[in-house]
């Protein structure tokens, strides 16, 4: 599974999704959400933004954020009202700035001493799982609509719970590797990534448990485990593929002649590239599965939400994004996270069985005590790029 | 003064409730009349937020309250009328030809950062570095090689591995940045081979020595003369700091496709992994072909022992010939690595000077 920080970043907090679409209320048929942005325009914010995060050496990149964010809520509308995001830029610069130092601490622990090394990973042990409950904190409760903002009010122990074990697979085989490098411990230790859909399933579960709007809590009754479904899915569908091939190669190698050793490799080598777009292909379709999933199981009082993304229509947007950024040297990037945007605004649904307007009067302002979470406040910590 | 209504969605803060209203600015105020309620609010505390084409404009009221007012004429209106001035960033990426210069001037920067901004910052921090930084580097590196099983304990004899170590201080220079010392190790990964560690630690390798021996398997003048090209190539990585510069360069740019391209998998790989894939540039492998060029000539050694040794070591590797000639050329072109054939050419056009001089 994903093993650079950008995919632990990606897996561990893909909230991007859940701050946009969350919400109230129709009449009496499913509101649909609508996105008014355009990629063109996007474009232009977008290279605005990467020129003056560069000249700035990366400091720009927190206001960057902040309009991108701003860009992509303010254009998401749901019943007459749009979101918007509030955070300060100042806060998610000293987020970024924590964050550089701790990768940065990261990235020399251990060419020093070892001992550097362990305390350093201790800390990002410590550290990291308290950061992300700070960043659900923060970019939720910066979230607004209809002049309330959303919320986060997961507990501390419990952000421990569900997060360490997935900030140990990505910090420890490294601290593994360096204390023994002949790798015994460090293959034990993989072992772990096979409960990675059951950690994945507690995160979801954290992230959505929690989800407030005004004062209201939202309504989550999924299990871990039925939120880990997708992945054993995909599992024994890629198991089954995987029979085949084995069956056709070795059919192929029963059936060729002594001398024909090329066609024999022939199968083989299509079966590891069948087997690897599989694997690409794995990714997106699990994504898909569980934020249906669990968006579809999230409802605030009188407000049922429904997901309904496609894995195929979704795969083929992501493919056309992927080749059309590297054929256009990454300048139809931002075209592509308008597309991403719009598919995910526009396959969400929100249902108010009673009418939207009914719902609505049920949330209303938290009391301000409540609200604030000074760390979180004072640090935009946000591990999403 | 005429005053100007729009039509406006009025929220009160308090709850999500969605109260249409209609707002009218006159006499420094605006004020907003819905069905059940009307209120006004001074113009010098509304916060009005960047109007995006198809996005609502957002006003926000000082006691939590927010109106938003959909695009179109009216909302440029009323923005005229609040006095909303667009700021230089705005009207930067509201225009293409502004946003296309952007365009322009990010390749500039990146392409100045990259090759000139890079460079310069590394040899700042590089120069910058403690000598304690280096030895501790170096030890780290060594130990991670022992202890992956890459280098054990040599199989030569101790008269061999004394005389390979006698080589050592003729290619010295007279006040070595830190001390140099040799060590002679078996490596089956690493073939013949010579290291350079941060520390000032060369290691040989067993078979590194084994290629310089002649048919008797001894070690003859030529042999030595080839192993002290070998040596002072190294001594020039220790004396120029090639590896505290390539540790240097390799984190700014790990760190510089982070902030770009939120890639982290180079930052997060941490330094032992960098390391163990240190690769100096073609810049330095010249240099340090220099350095060993010079420690030659003040010893009066044919440059065609250096030209040997490398011709020997190219070899022993595998898969060195059976490449096409164009791909070896293109991955030349490519690689920031100097094809060793080239190295060997550079040295062979010296040579015919030196020949005159010292003949």
């Amino acid at each position: 599974m994903g093993e650079t920080v950008a995919t632990l970043g990606y897996f561990l907090y893909t909230n991007k999704t859940m701050v946009d679409h969350n919400d109230s209320v129709a009449p009496s048929a499913p509101l649909e959400l609508g996105f008014s942005g355009s990629g063109a325009e996007y474009f232009r914010i977008w290279i605005v933004n990467l020129l003056l995060t560069v000249a700035t050496l990366g400091i720009y990149s927190a206001w960057a954020k902040t309009r991108r964010l701003q860009y992509f809520y303010r254009n998401t509308h749901l019943a007459g009202a749009s979101f918007d995001f509030l955070g300060d830029p100042k806060a998610i610069l000293r987020g970024r700035v924590l964050a550089v130092a701790l990768l940065g601490a990261y990235h020399y622990a251990f060419g020093f001493s070892l001992t550097t090394g362990i305390v350093i990973v201790g800390l990002l042990l410590a550290g990291l799982p308290f950061m992300m409950r700070s960043a659900l904190r923060f970019r939720l409760s910066n979230t607004v609509y209809r002049g309330l903002p959303f919320g986060f009010d997961g507990g501390l122990k419990e952000a421990y719970v569900v997060y360490l074990l997935p900030v140990a697979i990505f910090v420890v085989p490294g601290a593994l590797a360096a204390l023994q490098p002949d790798g015994k411990l460090l293959g034990a230790f993989f072992i772990l990534y096979l409960c990675w859909p059951l950690m994945h399933g507690a995160m979801k579960g954290y992230q959505h448990q929690h989800l407030m709007y005004g004062d209201r809590k939202a309504d989550f009754p999924l299990s871990t485990a039925s939120l880990a479904k997708p992945y054993v899915k995909t599992f024994l569908l890629g198991l089954g593929v995987l029979a085949v091939l084995i069956g056709l190669v070795v059919l192929t190698v029963v059936l060729s002649k002594p001398g024909g050793k090329f066609i024999a490799f022939l199968p083989a080598i299509l079966g590891g590239v069948l087997g690897y777009l599989g694997l690409l292909l794995s990714g997106p379709y699990i994504m898909v599965r569980m934020n249906n999933l669990a968006w579809s199981a999230t409802s605030f009082p009188g407000v049922r939400i429904e997901c309904r993304m496609k894995a195929r229509t979704y795969l083929r947007l992501q493919v056309v994004n992927v080749l059309l950024t590297l054929l256009t040297l990454g300048l139809f990037r931002p075209f592509a996270v308008v597309r991403t945007w719009r598919y995910r605004v526009e396959h969400l649904r929100v249902d108010a069985p009673a009418g939207f307007e009914q719902a609505t009067q049920l949330a209303s302002r938290r009391p301000v005590a409540a609200a604030g979470d000074g760390v979180a406040d004072f640090l935009g910590v946000d591990l999403s790029w | 003064m005429e005053t100007l209504m729009i039509a406006a969605h009025f929220f009160d803060g308090r709850s999500a409730r969605l109260h249409p209203a209609r707002l009218e600015v006159n006499a420094g105020a605006l004020t907003v009349t819905a069905p059940t309620f009307e209120r006004s609010y001074p113009l010098a505390g509304i916060a009005l937020s960047e109007p995006f084409a198809g996005a609502p404009a957002m006003l926000r009221f000082t006691d939590g309250a927010c109106c938003e007012v959909a695009p179109g004429a009216a909302r440029e209106q009323l923005l005229a009328a609040l006095g909303y001035r667009k700021s230089a960033i705005v009207r930067w990426q509201e225009r293409w030809p502004a946003a296309l210069l952007a365009l322009a001037l990010l390749a500039v920067l990146l392409a100045a950062l990259y090759f000139r901004g890079l460079p310069a910052l590394t040899e700042r921090i590089a120069a910058n570095l403690p000598a304690s930084v280096d030895v501790s580097l170096g030890k780290a590196a060594l130990s991670s090689l022992e202890a992956q099983g890459i280098v054990t304990a040599s199989r030569l004899s101790d008269e061999r591995i004394a005389e390979v170590q006698a080589l050592l201080p003729a290619v010295l220079p007279r006040q070595p940045r830190m001390p140099i010392k040799l060590l002679v190790r078996k490596s089956d990964k690493l073939g013949a081979n010579a290291l350079a560690l941060p520390d000032g630690t060369i290691v040989v390798t067993d078979a590194m020595v084994r290629l310089v021996l002649d048919e008797d398997q001894a070690l003859d003048d030529y042999g030595k003369e080839q192993l002290v090209a070998v040596l002072a190539h190294e001594v020039g990585h220790i004396e120029h700091r090639h590896a505290a510069r390539v540790m240097t360069g390799t984190s700014l740019t790990a760190a510089l496709s982070a902030a770009l391209f939120g890639d982290f998998s180079a930052v997060a790989a941490g330094l032992p992994a960098v390391l163990s894939q240190m690769q100096y540039s073609r810049t330095m492998e010249l240099d340090a072909d220099n350095y060993a060029l010079g420690v030659l000539r003040s010893q009066r050694i044919p440059l065609d022992a250096f030209a040997e040794v490398l011709s020997s070591l190219e070899r022993q590797r595998p898969k060195g010939s059976s490449m096409p000639r164009w791909l070896t050329q293109s991955m030349e072109y490519l690689s920031t690595h100097p094809d060793t054939a080239a190295r060997i050419e550079r040295i062979e056009r010296m040579q015919p000077e030196e020949k005159q001089t010292t003949k």
